[in-house]
């Protein structure tokens, strides 16, 4: 993907995210107007920022977007996109940061809470290494064995405090 | 009296058992400055637990120390790392991270470290002679200062980080702002953005965000294949050539240094802002600004003299006012009222000497974090010669406690893996992070502020061009447009 | 070897499972008890928590972790407190006014009787005015309020904070209303009188006694039922000198305490009512409170419960008779 490229994938996403804002800044000011609140003025509404800020993201990420068509039109670009979507999955480097954002997501959505914090936690850090292959398995295991206990000496016997 | 009351504190800060705790102090505040998460509030938050039985001038030498070391700790992973360690040294990152590129890390941290040991010692002189004067500065804040200051700081950030093209960083710095809103609001708790969700009401932590935002795409990147090739080389301390550094630029050092404690004594703005608003009035200053970004020594002493000038400006108005000027000098206040100090207008009559311990404390604090820095860096600097696939998992690991402990909540580990995403997407599309963290900082500020002076005026902006104060910040927010719309160029064409 | 490894590393896991798993079912407390104060660091609350948490972990054997969560006028903290698990690690400090009205408020359906309460400190809300201001006596202020109504600015913390009731009170004295400007905070609020942003301040006494005494600020009235000296020579007196008819308000004030949900076994409570009980006779405590002007009113449990049925009925209906809420505080229980 070239710089314009990305340019305009990000800009589609803050357009809409510019117009949500927006529409829910007036729907907030609506809201605020009613009882229990009854703030009928729109300048000290809470809706009066959250309006100004989604219409300037608007704009601002519309500016991007003409920028980012400079040379080629809306269709093309789509088309880019979902060419170079069609690539991402079989490229390496991608392939290798997923699998370690979704080992890591694991991690912090489930582990943590599930199981005993050193066991998610050395079960996490030797998970992650091995897929990424850096190093071998027994160093592997033993680098993960020593950091949580590092981790956990430091945290909670040093400052004194309870981890997750 | 004062020399007396001077030297008191000095043999006092000289006793070995003082001696040790500062060391202790000192050192943990190094350590947990550096982690990214554990911030220097909860540092002080943390030991003013455990100070509560010491002797008093002990646990105020603790407390100090842990805060000046918290602070200037930040700077070694935000140069090693990318990763600032408090949201304090973002601004250090800008350049710092690029001269560790070029091999130059352990120059850096030097330069940084003096840096933030000279911006501490000044801050102290401006403590100790000025105290009455700025205390005034502080009150002529009100609320339209407020949103202006905010707007202000954010639309610098937003121009300095995004190289040339100020349309990202601001567009950066409108997400944060955006993020600031979600959860009840200041003003009429009215809850915005939060679906009804009890942890989306109660706000997104601004710690979680910036681990997610600063740390997560650094770590996720090391994932490629390129990186499996040789470690960063790690330079040497060079001491001579770092005093030269500094020496050479001690202008800048004690501007930064000023604006620093300007931006500590304003209550509600700290640590995060002062470094960028000094690393701003050192670019505009420059006689080639386009140096800055890439690894210029100038952006990384100012950003570091900038952020440790903050810890004697917020001390001010706490020991004049009782009014912290930032977010560890309130917990530091708390501190002082626990140990049975009462700081505000009645310190100088019943407890004369105490701003005159305080002060040597901290130049003892900072003289120890010079030295302990030093020593401490000798190791971290070796972080660059880890294999990053080693390296950056465990990373994350201190990542996910530091985002749980801000509140003990995991949630705030859900938090900071979505703003990971989010900023894994904006820093591969060329979006700075550093405006977005700016505006969760000052969101709320600039929000309740703007409506609370809406209130005051019945719905009417005028007040906004009528004190001194906001025409001063709206005239350089207007340049600062017309500058990147290139009207000024323009116009010189035009007359040529 | 790569087996025996790894088998080594399982049992090893295992083996620490166990022990940790045996670990928590000893005697409480046996870990970090982490007390909850919904507010920034440095307020009332919170330096009142503090004080209280150092005294009782030193006879409950434990340290007890400050872990300040503010937003939402006290509200979000609380909520997190009652959503998590009832084991006694976790603890909240509140003042009574926000806590009480939190369900008058929308923001849980559960009232202060879900709670085991202990109630510590008590301290009176004070209404000042900056140095310079044009009111020297309550009565200026009050005829100021009478004949502008809706324009005097009234400087607090924020919706159902202490200072939002001390200016209810004043609303309802005079007869008319004010204009409510709420900052993040006591402190934001109070730099905001010095500045003279706005016109009044009724925050708590404590959070401005010394800028009274040195004069920085008018102290014009203390909604206590009596006078108090803050130093040889101050004395701030009681609004009932003007205006008599404040007796079903006052003492107008912040009561704090420390709170869990209920559900935790007798034995584990008898030790936390030990322990408190030990805290508000503690020497560093005593001397804390003296410092700030606060009255330490000890309550066991049961007295709580019963100091808050009255507590709960003036705070909820002051609100509601003022508009402020929509929700009758009857559909609770709280009867007038």
């Amino acid at each position: 993907m070239d710089s314009k490229q990305k340019d305009f994938t990000i800009s589609l996403v803050l357009v809409a995210l510019g117009i949500y804002t927006t529409i829910e800044g007036i729907r907030i000011y609506i809201k605020a107007s009613k009882a229990p609140y009854n703030i009928d003025s729109f300048a000290i509404s809470p809706g009066l920022l959250p309006t100004i800020l989604g219409a300037l993201l608007l704009i601002l990420s519309l500016v991007l977007m003409t920028k980012s068509l400079k040379n080629g039109n809306f269709l093309i670009r789509i088309k880019q996109l979902l060419t170079w979507a069609r690539e991402a999955v079989f490229d390496s480097d991608i392939r290798m940061m997923v699998g370690g954002m979704v080992i890591m997501g694991i991690y912090a959505f489930l582990l943590i809470g599930l199981i005993p914090y050193y066991l998610s936690s050395a079960v996490y850090l030797a998970s992650l290494m091995l897929f990424l292959r850096a190093s071998s398995f027994l160093k592997t295991i033993l680098v993960a064995i020593i950091t949580i206990a590092l981790v956990i000496l430091l945290f909670q016997t040093g400052f004194n405090v309870s981890l997750p | 009296m004062v020399l007396q009351y001077l030297t008191e504190a000095v043999f006092t800060v000289l006793s070995p058992l003082n001696l040790l705790v500062l060391t202790l102090a000192v050192g943990s505040g190094l350590i947990m400055g550096m982690l990214p998460g554990l911030s220097a509030t909860m540092a002080i938050a943390l030991l003013t637990g455990l100070t509560y039985n010491f002797p008093t001038q002990t646990a105020l030498i603790s407390l100090l120390g842990v805060y000046v070391g918290s602070i200037s700790g930040g700077c070694q992973s935000a140069i090693l790392l990318n990763i600032p360690g408090t949201p304090a040294s973002a601004a250090t990152a800008m350049d710092g991270f690029p001269m560790a590129k070029k091999g130059d890390g352990g120059h850096a941290i030097f330069i940084a470290t003096t840096a933030s040991m000279l911006g501490t010692l000044l801050s102290v002189i401006f403590v100790l002679t000025l105290t009455p004067f700025l205390t005034s500065m502080a009150l002529k804040f009100a609320s339209w200062e407020f949103f202006l200051l905010s707007i202000f700081g954010i639309m610098i950030c937003g121009a300095l980080t995004s190289a040339g093209n100020a349309l990202k960083g601001w567009i950066s710095g409108i997400l944060g702002l955006l993020v600031a809103m979600i959860g009840l609001d200041t003003v009429d708790t009215f809850a915005r953005f939060s679906f009804g969700n009890v942890n989306l009401m109660s706000n997104i932590q601004l710690i979680p965000v910036m681990i997610g935002l600063f740390g997560f795409p650094e770590i996720v990147r090391a994932f490629k294949k390129e990186n499996e090739g040789s470690p960063i080389k790690v330079s040497k301390f060079q001491p001579k050539r770092g005093f030269r550094s500094v020496f050479h630029n001690w202008l800048a050092i004690i501007r930064s240094s000023l604006i620093g404690v300007m931006v500590g004594i304003i209550p509600g703005v700290g640590e995060d802002t002062g470094g960028w608003l000094s690393y701003w009035a050192s670019k505009s200053q420059s006689k080639n600004p386009e140096s800055f970004g890439e690894g210029n020594e100038l952006g990384v002493i100012s950003a570091e003299a900038g952020n440790n000038a903050c810890i004697g400006g917020a001390l001010i108005p706490v020991l004049s006012l009782a009014v912290p000027g930032s977010a560890p000098a309130a917990v530091l206040l708390a501190a002082f009222l626990m140990h049975g100090y009462r700081p505000g207008p009645l310190l100088m009559t019943e407890s004369p000497s105490f701003i005159y311990s305080v002060s040597i404390y901290i130049i003892a604090a900072s003289l120890a974090m010079w030295l302990l820095a030093m020593i401490i860096a000798r190791g971290t600097v070796r972080i660059l010669g880890i294999k990053k696939k080693l390296l950056m998992p465990i990373i994350f690991l201190l990542c996910v406690i530091g985002s749980y402990l801000i509140n003990y909540n995991r949630f705030d580990v859900k938090v900071m893996f979505v703003f990971g995403l989010i900023g894994l997407a904006l820093s591969s599309a060329d979006f700075p992070a550093a405006p977005f963290l700016l505006g969760v900082i000052l969101g709320p500020m600039a929000d309740s502020n703007l409506r609370r002076g809406l209130r005051l005026s019945d719905g009417s902006f005028l007040p906004m061009f009528q004190r001194p104060i906001c025409i001063f910040f709206l005239i350089i927010i207007i340049g600062m447009i017309f500058t990147q719309l290139g009207v000024f160029s323009k116009l010189k064409k035009a007359r040529s | 070897m790569k087996k025996t490894l790894a088998i080594f590393v399982v049992l090893l896991l295992a083996l620490g499972f166990c022990f940790a798993q045996g670990a928590t079912e000893d005697t409480y407390p046996n870990k970090t008890i982490n007390l909850t104060v919904p507010y920034g660091a440095g307020g009332t609350t919170d330096l009142t928590a503090r004080a209280l948490a150092n005294a009782m972990g030193e006879k409950l054997g434990t340290t007890i972790n400050v872990v300040n969560t503010p937003g939402a006028g006290g509200s979000a903290g609380s909520l997190n407190v009652q959503n998590a698990k009832v084991d006694g690690y976790t603890m909240l400090a509140n003042g009574m006014l926000a806590f009480t009205t939190m369900p008058i408020n929308g923001y849980t359906d559960k009232t202060y009787r879900d709670w085991d309460i202990w109630i510590a400190t008590f301290a009176p809300n004070a209404i000042i005015v900056p140095k310079n201001s044009p009111y020297n006596t309550i009565e200026d202020l009050i005829h100021a309020i009478q004949q502008n109504p809706g324009k005097i600015t009234a400087g607090t913390a924020g919706i159902g904070s202490g200072g939002h009731f001390g200016a209810e009170v004043m609303k309802a004295i005079a007869g008319a209303p004010y204009k409510h400007i709420t900052y993040a905070g006591g402190a934001p609020a109070l730099t905001a009188t010095l500045a003279g942003e706005v016109d009044f301040c009724p925050q708590l006494l404590a959070e401005y006694k010394d800028l009274i005494i040195s004069g920085d600020v008018k102290c014009l009235a203390t909604l206590s039922d009596t006078d108090i000296e803050l130093a040889p020579g101050v004395v701030v007196k009681s609004i009932l000198h003007s205006y008599p008819e404040a007796k079903k308000f006052v003492p107008m004030g912040e009561v704090t305490g420390i709170l869990i949900p209920k559900g935790m076994s007798e034995a584990n409570l008898e030790k936390i009512d030990a322990a408190f009980n030990y805290a508000v006779k503690d020497q560093a405590f005593l001397d804390f409170a003296a410092l700030k002007s606060f009255s330490v009113i000890p309550k066991d449990r049961a007295e709580s419960q019963k100091f808050l049925d009255s507590f709960a009925s003036k705070a909820c209906y002051l609100m509601y008779d003022a508009g402020a809420v929509t929700i009758d505080p009857a559909k609770f229980g709280i009867t007038r």
